[in-house]
């Protein structure tokens, strides 16, 4: 199971968290700066795992992966595998880029909702849910407006579009920008 | 990023802007401020989007927002999905399962689980699985279900995923739903497959067996996505669905663990799974990794299993180190199955161990520790303890020690390589070597693992001198001082020529000096070093370690300090010192006695001088335990009069009046007639029994016995002479009964509980009083010697007058009546006499029983007379009954040995029949038993209340007679049952007789004012009354066969009792009796025993049961004797062994029922400690029958407290006194 997701910067600002443990902010607050501790300490040559990890309970992993300059931290226990977590990573990181091209690190904080909602479709309740990135894209409501600098109506459109919820149109939307 | 706010925009500029944590939080605080006032705008609403990310970030920064989250909870009702969906993501970051708001949750959820749009479907599931908690399941459950069967894939699988989380969090609640997870397997859709699996997957692992026909399944699906028949939108880096892979890998390892069966059906597909797996990208190696997995943990297959470890080579031989770790990881999988396979890696497995990277390093120790055998053992452990004295991780140490003790105690080669290697943990590890380990090392030097002397001696040189050469180093741990310590202070003497003992001591004293030590003990184990090492030296201690010593004779530590204080006191002398420490003697075993019985002559003499007895902790806590309890229902009853232990001020006058109202007939009394009904039926009944049956005895022995003795001018005269008398001897009196040696508790104690009495006895006349009073007077007088009961009182001036005042009360109209009436009226109903003549003969047996008594009590110590004396105490327990009536004609009576001997063992007799319960005094027309049965039955009652099982209320019923004499409702029936057979039964019952009945008893009615214990007049109330009533009988007998000698006049026992100053006689109990055991079973029957000791070697056990469960029970009761012990039950002889004795018909709830057992002849060898009495109960509850055994020994050495509280202090009773002593008030305004 996956307890808990963490984007942390390299200064050790958190960009974004979810934890699928129900936490106290203050504990929140405290894994996310043991966490940056440990990670941050290591160099890019050892291995993208980090075995029992004091803040958590026992047979706790930390798998992560550093891009630019965000750390995402996947925080899983013993019956995850470290390589497929470590793809995870890679699958979420991907999708974000598709959604945001060219993600950076204050998409995360400026569209949060879209980053939490693309999360929720990679994984749901501590599971992995989604591996798929098509799925995952039309999931998460098909091209994303905001970063393709679309017009206030085809933002409207696109709203429309997501209220109708069809695949289709989503597709059909994709389509007609990809032509333009 | 045009949508945002400035706002916004300069928010997140300055977070990232600012250098520390507190601008950071500043800056966050304002933003909270700004949006608490943004959020009552009025349009806000149209921000709302914007003000819940701003919240989040808020959040995640570790600042709560909470005036927020109805604003986000609200958001989730908006029509357009975008902001719905925001609203849910925002609702479900803030709130938790255990939130107020989600109330309002629950119903939108509710609402858009059955939209006809699908993402608001989803954005619903989602929401679901992370805010319904196991409250909110049954709300959504039925919808979730029902989005299985939606035609959305993507709903279909968010709606298994949020079953899957119910399954997680209350697994019955979805029980129904689990079929649901087996279909998904056939769904058309992969991902929905995929998500079924992690449902399949717990419940697997809880239950593997019950999925086993799954597997087949499985593999075809596994075999489908190897062969890419999947749509290639699943396909990662051209691996076909690597994560469906891996998951189905896991689920057929749970499956297939140890199940050949099922393991078979997966071997070729895991086969190909491995050979199609791309060795190019981390995802390929995810899923061989997994396959390894699997074929390690299912039932094994070599070729299988070659193929795995050949596919670890590619793992742990690469240079990515994440594939390493990985390779670790499977290789220490395949070495849990075979060895073999971890000698090829055996150099990478060492290159990996030399790796900087810690996490890998770990790993790797983590591998060698399952390779470990005997043979690798020796370089294993070297390389940890390397790695040990590299890291200075805590937690790693920690570890690392617990593994390297554990291999070192498994495969250690050599015991020198074992005290070696634990050398060096002590050493390395510190104080974070766990002392077990110390323990355990302490244990091999000491016992010597060898069997050979010679050996172990070898050893322990070795350990010795390697402590030596290592304790003096800096900075060594305190275990490794400690255990080195140990050591050289036990086997120095080995090392003898070559490193002589005062090398060793000054090395410890040394070490003695060191001031770094962090725990306190470490230098108590060099002092008791030294210590041995000193008694070993002939030439004895040298100058400097002495006074090193004697410095410590000052040090903080209690424990150092007694060390070396000791140390001290045995250097004076020598001898000794090598006598109480001998030479390797620490595996010897030193006896000892538990009991402490080197001890029992001071405690004895200790107890005789007042000091109360020793109750354990357990007993002291289950006697509090019951007691502590009935006190707090009291307590919720009425309010507690604190009152009561005043000082007490009512003067003696109006008392007079007072009792003289209690001993009125009792048609006089208003409240008798006010309870002329049923209850007061039930009454008349009970005191037709009375009456008729032994109080009759009792009257009209009465006016028999006076022509015998000299008739006194009025009783009332002669009680006041003897008080008058009395008075100036009052000082040992008091001494006798204890009243002073309770410490500055007893006489107030006594003093102050009366007038709580006074009031609330004077002004009732109801017979319930009475008979209350009656119980209380009686159990009093049970435990003071009679004589001295009425000595006492003129002591305290109040008491005295009190005491008069109601004796006289009682007396000035009690005698003329009772006389009369009774005997006339009760003549008809004269017992069986056959019965009599029976009990006639065994009273001759026992007045010669009781001459050869009477002798050794003249010759007794003090000490033994007393104990002679308690047979008196219960035989003479009638004395002070009479006292008031005819003292001297009662005195004549009673002064015949044989009479009062008698009196008590009658009453056994008598008390026992009444166990027979009902059915059987029905049939048992003798009168004293049918009068005794009726007090059993009313002490039981009383007792019941004392362990009050009945809300207290019932007590404090207005007529409280009924309640009173029947107790627990359901034993009224079969209690007036009984009577109802009698020939002279509440019918013929004429009025008078009650006044006659009661007023017997209320001469005794504000007797002693002792009787504050409402235990004592519980549980023994019984037998005293049994006692008093039999009386009569007993007289009667006596004048028959009056030839009965008549040695050791009653005056004599009376005068020798005063002048035994040191005799305790306690409160409610003679200082004799013991509350043996108080017993529940599981069935809700308690049991308690209480044994009394009579001094001759007779021991009364009373022993009582009461139903406290709600079913009703029928019990047989088999009492367990001791060879070698003679009871008496009923009378008669018990068969010393076993025997089947009494069947305790149908308790009732709260009903209870008493058996007396006379034990005789204890052997006078015999530890009376270790005679236990056992009682073999069947209880059959609902007609399903279960057996218990409850021992109780006969003689218990402690008392329970709460049945002598006047002989505790305070202090000694501790925190449990308040509530105890409330209870005795209580107790005592329920009963009247």
């Amino acid at each position: 199971m996956i307890k808990g997701i963490l984007v942390i910067n390299n200064h050790g600002k958190p960009r974004l968290t979810k934890f699928y443990e129900h936490l106290p902010v203050e504990r929140q607050q405290q894994m996310i700066r043991e966490c940056f501790t440990l990670i941050s300490k290591r160099s890019d040559r050892v291995c993208n795992f980090l075995e029992d990890v004091g803040a958590w309970s026992k047979d706790t992993k930390l798998v992560y992966r550093v891009y630019a300059t965000l750390y995402f931290i996947f925080v899983v226990d013993g019956s995850e595998s470290e390589l497929g977590i470590l793809d995870l990573i890679h699958v979420f990181v991907e999708s974000l880029d598709h959604v945001f091209e060219n993600v950076c690190e204050l998409d995360l904080i400026f569209h949060t909702d879209k980053v939490h909602h693309i999360l929720d479709e990679i994984v749901m309740g501590g599971m992995v849910l989604e591996t798929n990135l098509q799925e995952i894209l039309t999931a998460v409501g098909g091209v994303d407006h905001v970063s393709k600098g679309m017009s206030d109506e085809q933002v409207k459109e696109q709203e429309e579009l997501e209220t109708k919820g069809s695949k289709v149109a989503s597709a059909k939307l994709k389509l007609k920008n990809q032509l333009r | 990023m045009s949508s945002h706010s400035r706002e916004f925009m300069d928010l997140v500029r300055a977070i990232g802007d600012c250098k520390s944590k507190q601008e950071e939080d500043n800056i966050i605080l304002k933003e909270v401020v700004t949006l608490r006032q943004r959020l009552t705008e009025r349009d806000s609403q149209q921000k709302m989007r914007e003000m819940c990310m701003r919240m989040m970030y808020c959040e995640m920064l570790g600042h709560r927002v909470e005036f927020g989250y109805i604003h986000a909870v609200n958001m989730t009702q908006r029509t357009s999905l975008s902001e719905k969906r925001t609203g849910y993501l925002s609702a479900s970051l803030f709130l938790d399962s255990d939130s107020e708001l989600l109330i309002l949750l629950v119903n939108t959820i509710q609402r858009d689980l059955k939209s006809q749009n699908p993402w608001e479907i989803c954005a619903a599931l989602s929401a679901v699985t992370r805010l319904i908690g196991i409250d909110t399941i049954p709300a959504v459950l039925k919808l979730v279900k029902d989005c299985m069967s939606h035609k959305e894939a993507h709903v279909r699988k968010k709606a298994i995923m949020a079953l899957h989380r119910f399954l997680e969090i209350s697994p019955s609640a979805v029980e129904d739903c689990i079929d649901v997870f087996k279909r998904s397997l056939s769904d058309r859709d992969p991902s929905v497959m995929g998500a079924g699996l992690c449902g399949l997957l717990d419940l697997a692992k809880k239950n593997p067996a019950g999925y086993t026909s799954i597997v087949p399944s499985l593999v075809v699906i596994l075999k489908q996505i190897v062969e890419h028949r999947l749509p290639r939108d699943y396909d990662y880096h051209r691996m076909p669905a690597p994560w469906l892979q891996t998951k189905i890998l896991k689920l057929l390892a749970v499956l297939g663990h140890a199940n050949q069966k099922v393991s078979e059906e997966m071997y070729e597909v895991l086969r190909e799974t491995m050979a199609r797996a791309d060795l190019k990208t981390t995802i390929g190696y995810a899923v061989i990794f997994e396959c390894i997995k699997t074929i390690t943990k299912i039932y094994p297959q070599p070729q299988l299993l070659a193929l795995a470890a050949e596919n670890t080579s590619l793992f742990i031989s690469s240079e990515n180190r994440n594939l390493r770790y990985i390779g670790v990881d499977a290789l220490s999988a395949i070495v849990q199955v075979n060895m073999d396979y971890a000698k090829q890696h055996q150099m990478v497995v060492i290159e990996c161990l030399e790796d900087n990277d810690i996490t890998l390093k770990y790993k790797t120790l983590d591998l060698l520790f399952r390779m470990t055998n005997s043979a690798n053992v020796e370089v294993v452990v070297s390389r940890m303890t390397n790695f040990l004295k590299a890291t200075s991780d805590d937690f790693l140490i920690k570890d690392l020690v617990s593994k390297i003790i554990a291999l070192a105690e498994k495969y250690a080669p050599s015991n020198e390589w074992y005290i070696q290697t634990m050398n060096t943990v002590f050493e390395q590890g510190g104080d974070l070597v766990p002392a077990e380990v110390a323990h355990n090392l302490m244990r091999l030097v000491a016992e010597g693992p060898s069997g050979s002397e010679e050996q172990d001696n070898e050893l322990r040189r070795y350990a010795t001198k390697s402590y030596f050469k290592l304790l003096p180093k800096q900075n060594t741990s305190d275990r490794l001082i400690q255990v080195g310590s140990w050591s050289l202070g036990e086997y120095a003497y080995l090392l003898s020529p070559e490193i002589t003992l005062n090398a060793v001591v000054d090395m410890m004293c040394d070490l003695l000096q060191r001031n770094y030590y962090q725990d306190r003990n470490t230098k108590s184990y060099i002092v008791s070093a030294i210590t041995k090492l000193v008694s070993q030296m002939s030439e004895g201690c040298p100058e400097s370690t002495r006074a090193l010593i004697e410095s410590y004779t000052r040090a903080r530590d209690p424990g150092l300090q007694q060390r070396s204080l000791e140390l001290m006191q045995l250097m004076k002398s020598p001898e000794f010192m090598r006598r109480v420490l001998p030479v390797d003697a620490s595996c010897e075993d030193i006896e000892v006695e538990e009991g402490l019985p080197f001890l029992d002559s001071f405690v004895q003499a200790a107890v005789i001088s007042g000091a109360s007895k020793y109750m354990s902790e357990a007993e002291r806590r289950r006697a509090f335990g019951t007691h502590e309890k009935t006190a707090v229902q009291q307590h919720a009853e009425s309010k507690l009069r604190f009152d009561a232990y005043e000082k007490p001020q009512v003067p003696s006058a109006p008392r007079l009046p007072s009792a003289t109202t209690v001993t009125q007939p009792v048609q006089q009394s208003p409240v008798m007639q006010a309870a002329e009904t049923p209850q007061s039926v039930d009454m008349n009944a009970l005191f037709a029994g009375l009456s008729s049956q032994s109080s009759v005895q009792s009257l009209q022995a009465a006016p028999a016995a006076p022509p015998s003795q000299p008739p006194s001018s009025t009783p009332m005269m002669n009680l006041d002479l003897s008080l008058s008398g009395e008075e100036k001897q009052s000082e040992p009196a008091l001494n006798l009964l204890g009243r002073k040696d309770g410490g500055k508790w007893g006489s107030g104690g006594y003093s102050k509980a009366n007038p709580a009495m006074a009031p609330s006895f004077a002004p009732s006349s109801t017979p319930a009083n009475d008979i209350a009073n009656r119980l209380h007077s009686i159990s009093a007088s049970a435990t003071l010697p009679p004589a001295a009961a009425v000595r006492k009182e003129p002591a305290v001036d109040t008491h005295k007058q009190q005491l008069a005042a109601s004796i006289f009360g009682g007396l000035t109209e009690d005698p003329a009546p009772r006389g009369e009436n009774r005997s006339e009226n009760m003549l008809s109903d004269l017992p069986d006499t056959s019965k009599d003549a029976e009990i006639a003969r065994r009273l001759q047996r026992e007045g010669s029983d009781f001459l050869r008594m009477s002798e050794i009590m003249k010759e007794a110590p003090p000490q033994a007379k007393n104990e002679l004396l308690d047979i008196f105490s219960s035989g003479s327990k009638p004395e002070v009954v009479n006292a008031g009536k005819q003292t001297q004609a009662l005195d004549n009576i009673f002064s015949t040995p044989s009479v009062s001997k008698e009196v008590d063992l009658l009453s056994m007799p008598a008390q026992s029949s009444d166990l027979l319960g009902p059915d059987l005094i029905s049939t048992a027309p003798t009168s004293h038993v049918d009068a005794t049965s009726i007090y059993g039955d009313v002490s039981q009652t009383l007792s019941s209340i004392y362990s009050s099982n009945q809300p207290a209320s019932i007590y404090a019923a207005s007529p409280p007679v009924a309640d009173l004499l029947s107790g627990p409702p359901p034993s009224k029936p079969s209690m007036f049952d009984g009577l109802s057979t009698q020939p002279s039964v509440a019918p013929s019952l004429p009025a008078a007789n009650q006044t006659s009945s009661s007023s017997i008893y209320s001469s005794n009615l504000m007797g002693p004012p002792t009787t504050t214990a409402p235990s004592s007049s519980g549980l023994f109330g019984q037998m005293t009354l049994a006692e008093s009533s039999t009386r009569a009988p007993a007289k009667e007998i006596n004048k028959a066969p009056s030839n009965a000698p008549q040695s050791g006049p009653f005056d004599d026992i009376l005068v020798s009792k005063a002048s035994q100053p040191k005799v305790k006689t306690t409160m409610g109990l003679p200082s004799d009796s013991y509350l043996s055991s108080i017993h529940r079973s599981s069935s809700g029957l308690e049991v308690k025993a209480i044994s009394k000791s009579t001094g001759d070697n007779h021991v009364l056990l009373l022993t009582h049961f009461c139903n406290l469960g709600d079913e009703d029970l029928n019990v047989d009761v088999a009492y367990l004797i001791p060879s070698g012990l003679h009871c008496s039950y009923g009378g008669d002889p018990y068969p010393a062994i076993t025997g089947d004795v009494a069947t305790l018909p149908m308790l009732k709830y709260g009903a209870a029922a008493s058996h007396l057992i006379t034990v005789m002849e204890t052997p006078k060898t015999a530890d009376p400690k270790n005679l236990e009495i056992g009682f073999k109960l069947k209880i059959s509850k609902n007609g399903v029958p279960e057996e218990e055994i409850v021992q109780v020994p006969i003689n218990l050495f402690s008392y329970a407290l709460f049945l002598q509280p006047k002989v505790m202090s305070e202090q000694e009773f501790g925190a449990s006194w308040a509530p105890h002593r409330f209870l005795l008030v209580k107790s005592w305004a329920g009963l009247t």
